[in-house]
């Protein structure tokens, strides 16, 4: 391979990267869905803190992002199993409101767990 | 030049074929619980609709607690058809091959308890014994398909899925997991949660490629009170949450009903019960017992990798 060939290798292999990793899923890295009733209402990136309520009528859901973990700080349901769960910063991890009709799901490029059997 | 720029093509190939693959995915509520749907390759959201909607319209066959569904307006057993006909014929046979571990016919005695609803609560002892005795009729009251409707949903979608061109998917049916395909040529990663902790920690990982796995355990719908835990699997023999040495029963087999009603009947056996069931029966399973013991039988179309070290291994 001639000096002249390599250097254009390594340009377009370098051109290939930069297009990887410059898209837009290339930045979104973790973030924080908030599903109601199955329809995705926000999205938030774990990187930032912030305390968010969700109200449907009498329905209330308080989520707090902090650290790169989420949570469930505080909720209306009767049985309060979303508030117990740990807090969640890997892909595919989920935290559900069966009451509520709320799912959060941490989104990432890369999925260590694709399903949980709870 | 000619084999540099081959090379080079090639290169550029590798590197987009890393990106972004057009998953479809789509999480709702049905069955009580939260459906999520992810197609991963072959999908588009036509069929992400299609999925969606069979979820709906077997919901509706199947909900007891619906007045309006075709389990609930069925005047007699004998007179169901298609999807009814189908679950119930299933239910008959899973109950047989478990010896009645497995009992479709306890609607009345789990209405009882009300399990998931803000109603849950410890029934009177003689309300039970009155539907235990009832429930012996095997009347169209008396069935509950709480332990195999979401298996059965969750093969009516991979069959659906495959006939449209889907070549990887991974439908999660609120616990009951059914995957097609691989995950980009390798196995789908499935975890299972401790039982233990409420919270949502792992006790382990499943590997498997295109495969079904289902959980049944005391952690999941229930609840506690003086610090007894009321779950939902009930013992068919007396009409209470299953008060023996086992924590968490996961079962894996392609065929998901089946799974989901073997997961309850395991659970209901108890530990060395179903140790003896499973093996002499060939059923891929996982079993977790009240004295941290993890024990995996049959384990020919999975891998199971234990990440918690609350747990041990035995064989």
């Amino acid at each position: 391979m001639k000096l002249y060939d390599r250097l254009i290798l390594v340009l377009l292999v370098a051109l290939g990267f930069g297009v990887f990793f410059l898209l837009p899923q290339g930045f979104s890295g973790e973030e924080l869905e908030v599903y109601r009733n199955g329809k995705l209402i926000a999205s938030y990136p774990l990187m930032e803190d912030r305390v968010i309520d969700f109200a449907d009528g009498d329905k209330i859901n308080q989520v707090t992002i902090h650290e790169g973990q989420a949570y469930m700080s505080s909720s209306t349901c009767y049985n309060q199993h979303c508030v117990d769960h740990i807090a969640i910063s890997k892909t595919g991890q989920s935290i559900v409101c069966l009451p509520n009709g709320l799912v959060l799901v941490i989104k990432g490029s890369e999925e260590e767990l694709h399903g949980i059997l709870n | 030049m000619k084999k540099n720029l081959v090379f080079i093509i090639i290169v550029l190939l590798l590197l987009s074929g890393c990106q972004s693959k057009g998953i479809y995915e789509k999480n709702y509520f049905a069955f009580d619980t939260v459906i999520d749907l992810k197609i991963y390759e072959g999908g588009s959201e036509k069929i992400l609709k299609e999925l969606e909607e069979e979820i709906y319209r077997l919901e509706e066959v199947f909900s007891i607690h619906d007045e309006s569904s075709q389990i609930s307006k069925l005047p007699n057993i004998e007179d169901a058809e298609g999807d009814l006909a189908s679950i119930i014929s299933l239910s008959l046979e899973m109950e047989e091959l478990t010896g009645g571990s497995f009992d479709p016919f306890l609607g009345r005695v789990s209405a009882l308890w009300a399990f998931g609803s803000p109603e849950e609560n410890i029934p009177e002892a003689s309300l039970i014994s009155a539907a235990l005795e009832e429930s012996k009729n095997r009347n169209i009251e008396d069935l509950d398909f709480g332990g195999i409707a979401k298996g059965y949903a969750a093969d009516r979608l991979l069959q659906m899925a495959k006939d449209r061109g889907v070549k990887s998917a991974l439908f999660n049916l609120g616990g009951n997991i059914i995957t097609l395909g691989t995950y980009e040529g390798r196995s789908f990663n499935i975890g299972i949660q401790d039982p233990l902790d409420k919270a949502g920690a792992i006790l382990g990982v499943v590997k498997m490629k295109e495969n079904s796995a289902v959980t049944s355990g005391d952690y999941q719908r229930g609840f506690d009170k003086d610090g007894v835990r009321y779950h939902h699997i009930l013992d068919p023999e007396n009409g209470y949450p299953v008060q023996k040495d086992l924590m968490s029963v996961s079962v894996i087999l392609p065929n998901s009903a089946r799974a989901d009603a073997y997961s309850t009947a395991l659970f209901v056996m108890g530990f060395e019960e179903a140790r003896t069931y499973a093996l002499d029966n060939g059923v891929p399973v996982v079993l977790v017992n009240r004295d941290g013991e993890v024990l995996v039988l049959n384990d020919n179309d999975f891998e199971f990798e234990l990440r918690n070290e609350d747990y041990r291994l035995v064989d």
